[in-house]
Order: structure tokens, then sequence, then C-alpha cells
């Protein structure tokens, strides 16, 4: 019990370390991933083409090697980055391209009719986005954001190949030197666990309640079947 | 950035990637016979395993098996540690892939299956399991080319494989730049063409068509 609280205080600042990075590449990336998402319905191949290799290649990438790249290949062209800054951006891409393909199918599920009567009612651009595409596009893609976040939260910890004291950081330095690695790492891997499942809990709700304002109609219906294909985040990890 | 060190990293990520997969496959044939299981304590404790088999980052289940429990078992190979950590991961992927696959064949088949009086084992090889399979490898593609980019984790606990070699490169001197976007199109050379593959086959899959 005494080591179950001594191990706590020492973890528990490198899993806020931890929830920073998540939070901080999450916000980065969702915002690209929707600016993604709106150039990926774009009727002019010039501006999709582009976009379509861009979220390919760094969907294809392990999140791993992403980094590996910004944090070791900027300074080659004379970017140097803080450590943080570089996970950040790295997984703030990588978070962008796998949300783009959730928004992409999102927007594209916005009825036409509803673009139609905004545009009928002679709404600009920006407003027609903000107040008639967004708040449909939040509704249908939320449950499936949620579970990148759960990746991106479980990817963090990939920081620690660039020495980021992060929860796996931590656990690892201390064991490390202290040769007490298996409780201290079975108590990192509880965390992970305990955060990861609250979020699962999270998604799970956020689920019901979008199908439940859909009028049920979100699951199996003909509408999901034409816009909104059931996006399973697991099929989408992307740490590695 | 020499191509002989590309090849040899190449034969550990392969060897990660084949192993752990049919690993993965094999503990996922019992992950989804266990969600299918009448009895409801098999299926609670199958639920369990597959959160927490889930609920820990890759990572930290090679550093598990390989640093935690590894000094005697599995501590010589991290190759070794990184197939089982990944092939217990992606069995409870795989495992709910099996399982949604068989969910997917329609109720009418099972009961025809019934109603004609077939050996279950008979059923399930000549009716069900042939409308299934198509289904299931769709879904298990897209967790196969996620454990493929997975296997980069192991660099981590030393396996060396490809971003094992390429991350010593750059550290010896090579263009960093040059050397991790040349390993990330080799991962592309792979995943690529199974995602097409992966389509197609569902494309082809008689549920899917009936839909």
């Amino acid at each position: 019990m005494d080591y179950i609280v001594e191990s706590l205080t020492r973890l528990l600042p490198g899993l806020l370390t931890s929830v920073q990075m998540t939070v901080v590449s999450v916000s980065i990336g969702m915002v690209l991933g929707f600016l993604g998402g709106l150039l990926l319905n774009n009727r002019h191949r010039g501006v999709r083409y582009p976009v379509i290799a861009l979220v390919e290649v760094l969907r294809g990438f392990p999140a791993l090697l992403t980094l590996y790249f910004v944090y070791f290949g900027l300074p080659r062209l004379d970017v140097v980055l803080d450590g943080f800054v570089a996970v950040v951006i790295a997984f703030g891409l990588t978070v962008a391209a796998y949300t783009a393909e959730i928004f992409r199918a999102a927007i594209a599920s916005v009825p036409r009719g509803q673009r139609e009567a905004a545009l009928s009612l002679g709404l600009r651009r920006n407003k027609t986005i903000r107040l008639i595409v967004l708040p449909h596009v939040l509704r249908v893609a939320v449950p499936p954001l949620l579970g990148i976040v759960v990746i991106a939260f479980q990817g963090t910890s990939l920081a620690i190949s660039i020495g980021q004291l992060e929860l796996t950081g931590v656990a690892l330095n201390f064991g490390m030197s202290t040769f007490f690695l298996l409780p201290e790492i079975l108590m990192a891997g509880a965390l992970y666990l305990i955060v990861t499942t609250l979020l699962t809990w999270v998604e799970i709700v956020s689920e019901r309640r979008a199908q439940r304002l859909s009028g049920g109609s979100y699951q199996g219906s003909g509408r999901r079947r034409r816009g909104v294909p059931k996006i399973s985040p697991e099929a989408l990890r992307t740490t590695g | 950035m020499d191509l002989a060190y590309l090849l040899q990293g190449l034969k550990g990520t392969l060897l990660i990637w084949v192993g752990s997969l049919a690993l993965a496959v094999l503990l996922g044939v019992v992950v989804a016979a266990g969600r299918r299981s009448h009895s409801t304590w098999v299926r609670s404790i199958v639920r369990i395993w597959v959160a927490i088999v889930r609920g820990i980052p890759p990572l930290v289940w090679m550093l598990l098996l390989f640093f935690g429990l590894g000094w005697g078992l599995l501590g010589d190979s991290p190759i070794f540690a990184a197939v089982v950590a990944l092939g217990l991961i992606n069995s409870a992927y795989i495992g709910d892939s099996i399982n949604a696959g068989l969910s997917a064949v329609p109720r009418g088949q099972w009961e025809a299956c019934q109603a004609m009086a077939l050996p279950k084992r008979v059923a399930y090889l000549r009716v069900i399991l042939p409308q299934a399979f198509p289904i299931m490898l769709a879904s298990s593609t897209a967790y196969a080319i996620s454990l493929l980019k997975n296997t980069a984790i192991a660099s981590i606990i030393g396996a060396n494989e490809m971003v094992f070699y390429a991350y010593n490169t750059v550290q010896l001197g090579a263009d960093a730049l040059t050397s991790f976007f040349v390993i990330g199109l080799v991962y592309l050379a792979f995943s690529v063409p199974i995602g097409f593959l992966a389509r197609w086959i569902e494309g082809r899959s008689v549920i899917a068509q009936v839909r």
C-alpha cells in the first residue's frame, strides 16, 4: 500500500505530461483535420488530390517514424525543436490525417438540402459552415473522434523515444535506476488502463447519444449507408 | 542510406509482423469463441481481458514483457517480446472482427442449417464460414496494416527492425529527412496494396452485395 502511494506521487506528474501532450496534439489535429475534411469534399480535383496524398502518407507512416522525422529531420532545415513541441507537431499531424477522413465522411453526410437552404437564405460560406455544417458534423463525428483521442493518449507513450518524461518515461527511468522495474511499469500500465477505460466509457455514452439525437436512424439506416460509414477508430490505430 | 541496411531491417520488421499476426489470429479465434460462449462467466472474463489488453499501450506491453518479466523468459530477444506483445493486443481486435463476421451472416442461414439437420461442423465449414470469411478478412486486414505500423514501436526496446536501423544510421550521420522518409515509403509499399486488396475482397463478398 505504501508502495502504491509512493509510486503514484512519482507517476502522476508523468501522467499529467501525457495528458497535456494528448490535449495539445488532439487540438491541433482536429482543427487541421476539419480543414482537411472540408478540402477532401472540395469539387476541384486539383484541391482534393494533394490533400488525399498527404493524408495517405501520414496515415501510412508509423507515428513513431513521423516523430523521428520531425524531431531529427527538421533540425537539418535549421528548425530546432524542443522535445515536447516535436511530439505535439508530429502527433498533431498524425491525428489530423486520421480525423480528416472522419470529418470528410461526416461532412459528406450533411444533406444537400441543408446547404441549399443556407444558400437560399443568403448565408455566407463561413456562416454556413459554422451554423449549418458544423453542428451536424459534430453530432455524427464525436464518437469516432473520441476513439482517436484514446489512441492519441496511448500514443504519447512513444514520446519516451526522444527522452520525454511522460508516464512511460518516468516509470522506466525510475525502474531502470532502482531495478524495481516490474511493479513500476505495472503501476504505469494501470494508470493508462484507468484513463483509457474512462475515455472509452465516454465514447460509448456519446455514441448512444448520437443515435438518440438522430432518432435512432444513425444505426444502419439508409442515411448512414449513403454518407456516414461506421468508422471504427480501432481500425485506424495510429500508434507506432 | 545503405540499401543492405534497409533490407536487414525489413527482415526484422516482417518477422515481427508475420509472427505477431499469426499469434493474433490463433488467440483471436479463442477470443471470438469466448465472446460467443453461452456461459456468462466466460463472456465476462473475455470482456475484461479484452479491455485490459486494449487499455495498455503497445509500448508498455513490450516493456512489461521484455524488461519486467523478461530477464529469464523473454528477455533475450526483443523481437520475441514484441511478437508476444503485439500478438496479445491484436488478438482482441482480430477476435472481435471474427465475431463480427460470424454475426453478419443472416440468422436465416443458421436456422436453415438447423432445419436441414446439418451437423454443426458441416454447417460452419460449408455454409457459415464461406459467407463470413470475406467480412472477417476485410476488417482484419485493417488491423493487419495497423499492426505493421505498430512493429515500429519494437525499435524502442531494441528490436533490430527498419526504424531501429534507420535511427542508427541517422545517429551515425546519415541525413535524417531522407532516411526516415525512405523507410516510410517501404511501409506504404506494403500497406497501400493490402488496403486495395481488402476493399476488393469486401466488394466481392456476398453479404455486402445483398445489402
